[in-house]
This record gives C-alpha cells, structure tokens and sequence, in this order.
C-alpha cells in the first residue's frame, strides 16, 4: 500500500508539472514570463466548477472545456498584448510588467463572475472543493491517476510531436534560432502561437484538476505562481522536460519535507511549505542558474568517479 | 485628504531609483518587505498578540503622557525599517543578482509572495491572518493627530525627494543608467555591474521599508492581507509608469494622478451599488487596462527621462570647437 | 532579375544605406564589397525583409517586394544565407535540410535532399549528427545546401567565407561557381575577402558608408587604384 504522503506527493507534483510547463514553455519560445499564467488556472478550475454546478457530472468530462478556455485566452493575450508590444520594440520587462497588468484584470474577472455566482445563484463559488465528486479506484483518490496519467501522455505525445512532426520540428528549429527559421519559409508567429495555445490550454487543465484537490477559490492561481516559478528556474526553461523534473523536484521536497520538519519541528505545516520552495529557489540560483536539466552530469561523475576532471594529453 | 498623497509617493521613490538603476525588480519584493519590517518593530511594544489590542491601547495611554517616549519609539523604529530593509534586499537578490533582470524580477516576486505566505500563516511574526494592531506613537497629538501626521509624512516624502534627485543628478545615477542601457558596454568601461546593482536595489529596499513603515505608522495596523502583491507592487507600478519611469517629477505625478483618480472612484462608488458584485474588482479591472494601455501606447510616460546634465552645453561646444580646429 | 532602385534603409531610426542601386540576374555573379559596417548585410537584410526600408523600391522578376515578410519573400525564389548563426545547431543535418524546404510537399522534399545530397556528398555521413557538432566548412556547405533546398533563382551569400581554412575556402568557392554554370542561379555575393570576390564575379558593387562608390566590372574597379588603395587596403597593382 502507497503512503498518503507519498500519493500527495504524486499528486501535487504532477499537477504542478501540468501546470508549470507553460509557463517555461513560453518563456522558450517568445521570450516572457508570463505572470498571468495565474489566470489562466484559475479560469481552468472556474470553468470545471461552472460546469459540475449546472450540469453536474463527473468534472472529469469537462476538461478539454477548460483546456479550450484558457488557450483561447492566452492566444488573445499573445495576440492583443504581447505582440503589439514586441512590434513596438518593448523590453522584456515591460512585457513582464503588462503580463501582470492583465493577471489583475483576469482576477477581477474572475471575481466579478464569482461574485455573480454566489449572489445569483447561491453558489459557494469563492471557496469551493470538488473533491467529493472524484472516483476512488484501488483504494486512491481519481485526482492521483488523473494527473498522473495526463502527465504522462502529455509528455509522450509532446516527444513525438517536437520529434517526428513538422510543426514540432519547426518550434524547435524557431527556438534554436528564430530569424533563421523565418528565411526558411518557418511563419514565426504561428508557431508562437501554437505554443501560446498549448501552454494555456495545459494551465486550463491543471487548474481544472485543482479544484479536485485543494480549495478553489479567485486567487487559486495566484497563490500558485510563485511555486510555479521557482519550478520553472529550478527546472530549466533551456531543457523542455526540465520543468516536470523541477515540478517532482519541488513537489516532493515540499510535500516530504514538510511532513519530516513537522515531525522534528512541530507542526508549523504551511510555514515549511512555504520556505521551502524558497530555499530550493536560492539554491538553484547559486548552483545551478539555468536548472537541473542543464547541470553538467557527465562532468559531475567524472570528478566524482576519477577524483578530478581528465587533463588533456598534449 | 489629499495628504495621504505625500505617504504613497513613498515606496514609489524606492521603484524609481531601482529604474534608473536598471534593477526594475526592486518593486517586486520590498514593498513586501514593508510590511515586514515594521511588524517586527512593532514586537517591540506589544508582547502578546492575543491580548494585542488591550496591550496597544495602554501603550497609547502611556504615550498621551510621554509624548516624548512616542517620538522616541517612531524615529527608533523607522531606522530599524531602514536597516531590515536594506539587509532583506540584500539576502533576497543576492543569489539571483547576476541574472537577467526578468530572471531577477520573478525571483524577488516569488520571494515576495513567499513572504506573505509565511506572513499569513506564521502568528508570531505578524499575528497570522488578522494582523497586528500597532502603537500609536503619536497618540499625544490627540485630535490634531491626523493633520499632523499628514504633515511628517508630506515633509518625509519631500525630503526623500530631495535626497534622490541629489542622487539622480550624480556620477552614480548615471552609472546606473548605462548599466540599464547597455550592460556589455558599461561593464567595458570597467564598471562592476553586479555591485551597482545590488547598491540600486538595497538602496531601493531601505526606501521601500521606509514607505512601509510610516504607512503602518499612519493607519496603525500591520496585516498581510493588507499588504499583498495588489496594492503594493502593482499599483506602485502603475503609478511609476504612469507618471515617467526614471525620474522622479514622473513619479509624483503619477501619484497624485493616480490617488485623485481613485478619490474620484470611491466618491462614485455608491452610484454603481445596484451591481451584482463588489465594485472593487471594476476598479482593479480598469486600473490593469489602463496600465496595459499605457504600455502600448506611452511606456515612457507623462514625463518623459531626460538625459544626464553633466556639464553646461555652452562648454561643450566650446571643447568642440577647440578639437575640430586641432583636425582641420 | 532582382532590381533594386534608390533603396534608403536601415534599422528604426538608424539610416544605413543612402540610395543604392542593384542589378542582378540569372546565372551571374554579383560581388558586393566595402569596408566593416558600410552597410552590406544591411543591404542583403533589406531585400530580404529583415531591415526597415525608408524609400526606394526593390522588384524580384517584376514583382514589387519591399514590404513582405521573410518568409513570404523566401516562398518566390531568393534564398538568404545569413553571416552568422546559419544553421539551426540544435536539430540534426537532416531536420536542417527539412526545415530549409519547409514550404516543400513531402514529395519535392524528398527529391530535392536527394539532389542537393548529391552536391554535397560531405554532408551524407552527417545525416543524423546535430548541426552545431559540425566543423566550420561542413557548417558552411550545410547552410548553403539548406539555401538551395527552395530551389532559388537567386541566392544571396553574406561573407560565406569568413573564417575558413584556405583549402576550405576553395571548395567553397567552387560551389558557388557552380551554382552559376551549373544551376543558372543568380548569385549576391557579399564579402570581406575582396579578392576572391572580385576573382569569381561578373559584376561588382563597392559600398563605402552605406553609398555606392562604384558599380561595374570587376577589372575596371581593379584598374582604379586610387580606391583599391583606400577602401580595399590592396596596395600596387593586382
């Protein structure tokens, strides 16, 4: 039998995986943190809650609705936002900065429609768990499989579809170099915003799983963000699996973590939860700036085995 | 009323310096870090936080007394602030200093919201959730204290004002400026970017934790709910931007700009009563279109940098002149 | 074939190039020559769409095509082999080859490898190797295939030279003489070797400070000693 903790950590990790790729996918490819990335899960888990309270049914089915959602509205940001600015020459920092601009415009969306809900309808839709309507299928909760399973399909057709397609090939050929591409006939901008789509779309569906789990509420996704970029930069956005390694990195620190510190320390759970992601972040920073994925193995083995690096034989 | 002006004006000081310095990320994290540094300051006066409010009330009754023990407390605490923020600065930037600065930027936001977190959650700092009620040092002033306390903080802002454009007009600033300009060229020239970096954003912080502190001060509440990534980071931000990033005329006037507009708001507010949600998030609404409109279509600004006076025009004309008759 | 008149260009505010005029058509080769920064790559940049064109026009067989986006530009036959970063180092020869026809059905795809393999046999064993392992001259015979890949009527080479081993070098040149005679391609050759430039073209174009100081022959611009000595740095005669 697999220990609770262990099947949270799972869990969260996968989910954090699903969540974050986007983010770092799109800091690869176009250039920007996009902080309302935020906002794109929280509408995921809105459209699930939405769903299941006037439809009812398993949430489950209302997935790919939130995947359409949220890329729907992270294409409209690139569109609308990010390459207007790019035309008009802006630094990255200030696309950073509008990003945030429109994090806050989608939470009070967001609110505005939760505030709706809960005053028209009586829907508990500031603060909501739908972990009831989950399955139990050997004795784990539906959410474990789930986020399990989705991650790794995602990541199979991601390898096949980056590896063996023409569109794949050419994100990759756009990220490796971009004006080079756009001589080879390779239109750039559609292959940002493929990957725009896909990195919103993701966030939809994780945000959407969410709820299943933790409570929902309009700051679901801002909470979430800051974890997301330290799985980002521990990760690395250079590698493109680096962030699933850096969400079960983070995931699992967190999640153990806290339970050895409350078991040591006593139980101030959500202050361990908290620091350490913070901690894991300075560390990355210090030893290995552009993530886990890009450290030097080969190397690390080396010196590790040899007891140095080899000289060269002149 | 239109006091609380002078107290807003403050942490956006800090976000200018920390602009011209290239360090666009200073905003992220400090103005978290107010919030921080005063409640530890506050720890200095109320001991137990479930018995806050009765302990605060006789501490006020103390100060009424001793007006002198108030003031004392106030400009006490305000250099603790100073002194926790520049540190905080440091230690949260340093492992990320050598980054990009939107790598930077994240970092300090992640750290900052890491922060409240903590903040939230962790009682004893700053009593979880509900906050700390905080001493009135000024509690002697009695019925004048509101006009008096707009008061020191018109004339604090005022004189950080001066103190920066001191700075702004010196070799430093310009520094800062090619280093945000051009960072393989500055560092060419010989200058340790890192170093100014971290001097633009510790500088940033102090003044940061400064703002924080005389805010809590004015309202004499800590709590970090009150102190999230809303209000102050992005609003401090939109205020910068609107007013002029780099200068610091810019950023008064993007504070008063933006305080009059949110006067205008709350004045209006009841007329929008008959909507079905609360009001605020039409307000956040508008701000953060606003702010991307602005990104569009003015990122420079209403006033707009100027570029670094260093010596009078009439003088290099003169050492033109000289050096093309040299070559002719 | 490509006709460029009066172009004015450069990059936002910055004026690179002040009317520049350029001809060139099929199976020629045309040399483009000047000193560092007088605004060649501009010149190659601007017809390709990678550059802001102030005024002046500049037509491709008739067809007016200041204003269209690279990849439009690269959809009616010029090829750009650009000085730096010319390969995409991160995908293998064979995806390289497959991005450069990216425009092609899988069909004319898989003809066109064929055929251009068959011009450079030194990239067959490379086939699966990422791009950025290559040498400098295999990377260099890479980019040139991939440019080839569309079948262009025109190419446009900047600086294939630089930084090659001498022997190298000669093969490359070679090549390129053989997209003139052997696939009638039209040829802009942009380089700093202004001697093996001028040894391989028809015409040559001289551009000091983004104007044209001179435009002709290449034996007439070899007899003008004055600016071979100013702007070429070739004293005596050649």
């Amino acid at each position: 039998m697999i220990p609770p903790t262990l099947i949270d950590a799972i869990t969260y990790s996968s989910l954090l995986g699903i969540m974050t790729f986007g983010l770092s996918f799109v800091r690869r490819t176009t250039g920007v943190w996009n902080i309302a990335h935020a906002g794109l899960v929280t509408i995921g888990a809105y459209v699930i809650f939405t769903c299941t309270s006037f439809f009812g049914g398993n949430p489950y089915i209302y997935l790919p609705l939130a995947f359409i959602f949220s890329a729907v509205i992270a294409v409209l940001e690139y569109m609308l936002i990010i390459e207007t600015l790019r035309k008009r020459g802006a630094s990255t920092t200030i696309m950073l900065i509008s990003t945030l601009a429109f994090d806050l415009v989608m939470l009070s969306i967001i609110n505005i429609y939760a505030d709706y809900l809960q005053n028209t309808f009586s829907l508990p839709s500031k603060n909501f768990l739908l972990r009831k309507l989950d399955f139990m299928f050997l004795n784990m909760p539906g959410i474990f499989w789930t986020s399990l399973l989705l991650l790794i399909t995602f990541l199979t057709a991601l390898y096949y579809v980056l590896n063996y397609t023409k569109i794949g090939t050419a994100l990759r050929a756009c990220v490796s170099n971009p004006t080079l591409a756009s001589i080879s006939g390779i239109n750039v901008m559609h292959t940002n915003l493929f990957s725009w789509l896909i990195s919103g779309g993701l966030a939809g569906v994780a945000g959407g799983l969410l709820p299943l789990w933790i409570q929902g509420k309009p700051v679901l996704g801002d909470s979430l963000i800051a974890v997301m970029f330290c799985v980002s930069i521990v990760g690395g956005v250079e590698e493109i699996y680096g962030t699933v390694l850096g969400g079960f990195l983070v995931g699992f620190t967190q999640i153990l973590g806290t339970s050895a510190l409350s078991m040591v320390f006593g139980p101030s759970v959500i202050l361990y939860k908290s620091l350490i992601p913070m901690v894991i972040l300075a560390l990355a920073l210090l030893y290995a700036p552009y993530g886990i994925a890009k450290i030097n193995w080969r190397k690390i083995l080396t010196i590790i085995k040899f007891g140095g690096e080899p000289k060269r034989k002149i | 009323m239109n006091l609380q002006l002078g107290y807003a004006g403050i942490p956006n000081f800090g976000l200018v310096l920390a602009v011209t310095g290239g360090a666009y990320t200073v905003g992220w994290l400090p103005v978290r870090l107010c919030m921080w540094i005063f409640n530890i300051d506050s720890q200095l006066g109320a001991d137990i936080l479930k018995n806050n409010a009765i302990i605060v009330s006789q501490i006020n009754s103390h100060i009424q007394a001793q007006p002198l023990i108030g003031l004392a407390v106030f400009i006490l605490t305000l250099i603790v602030a100073v002194a926790i923020g520049g540190v905080l600065g440091f230690i949260s930037a340093y492992p990320a200093i050598r980054l990009r600065s939107d790598y930077l930027a994240i970092t300090l936001l992640a750290l900052g919201e890491i922060l409240s977190i903590i903040g939230q959650s962790y009682d004893p700092l700053v009593g979880g959730v509900i906050g700390v009620l905080v001493p009135d040092t000024w509690s002697w002033l009695g019925g004048n204290r509101f006009t008096v306390i707009s008061l020191v903080l018109v004339i604090a802002a005022l004189g950080i004002l001066f103190i920066l454009e001191l700075i702004a007009r010196s070799p430093i600033s310009r520094t800062f400026r090619a280093m945000r300009d051009n960072e393989v060229a500055a560092m060419a020239m010989g200058k340790d970017i890192t170093k100014y970096r971290m001097e633009a954003l510790v500088i940033g912080s102090m003044i940061c934790s400064l703002g924080g502190a005389l805010y809590a001060f004015y309202v004499c509440y800590v709590g970090p709910a009150a102190y999230g990534r809303l209000e102050w980071t992005f609003l401090p931000w939109l205020m910068v931007i609107l007013g002029g990033m780099g200068n610091n005329f810019g950023v008064m006037l993007g504070t008063f700009i933006f305080i009059a507009l949110q006067k205008l708001i709350v004045f209006y507010k009841h007329a929008f009563a008959f909507l079905p949600f609360d009001v605020v998030w039409l307000e956040y609404l508008l701000l953060g279109s606003i702010m991307i409109a602005i990104l569009i279509f003015r990122p420079s600004g209403l006033i707009k940098e100027k570029p670094s006076q260093t010596i009078p025009k009439t003088k290099l004309e003169e050492i033109v002149g000289e050096s093309s008759k040299k070559y002719s | 074939m490509l006709d460029v008149s009066n172009l004015n260009a450069g990059y936002g505010k910055f004026h690179v190039l002040f009317d520049i005029n350029l001809k060139c058509n099929r199976s020629e080769i045309v040399s483009v020559i000047g000193p560092n920064g007088s605004g060649k790559t501009t010149l190659l940049n601007s017809i390709f769409g990678l550059a802001d064109i102030f005024s002046g026009s500049i037509t491709f067989d008739g067809i007016r095509i200041n204003g269209m986006l690279p990849h439009q530009i690269s959809k009616i036959g010029i090829s750009y082999l650009p000085q730096m970063n010319n390969v995409f180092s991160d995908l293998s020869v064979e995806e390289n080859l497959k991005m450069a026809g990216y425009i092609l059905n899988v069909k004319e795809l898989r003809d066109t490898m064929d055929e251009v393999l068959s011009l450079f046999p030194v990239l067959e064993p490379f086939l699966s190797r990422k791009a950025g392992t290559l040498s400098g001259g295999e990377r260099q015979m890479l980019a040139i295939a991939m440019a080839l890949m569309k079948k262009p009527r025109l190419i446009m080479l900047d600086e294939p030279l630089a930084g090659l081993a001498p022997l190298v070098c000669r093969k490359v040149v070679e090549k390129i003489v053989e997209l003139r005679d052997k696939l009638s391609i039209g040829v802009i050759l942009v380089e700093q070797n202004a001697k093996k430039a001028l040894e391989i073209s028809d015409r040559t174009y001289l551009i000091v400070s983004g104007r044209s100081v001179f435009s002709g022959k290449p034996d007439e611009l070899l007899q003008c000693e004055e600016l071979i000595e100013l702007y070429l740095g070739l004293k005596g005669k050649m």
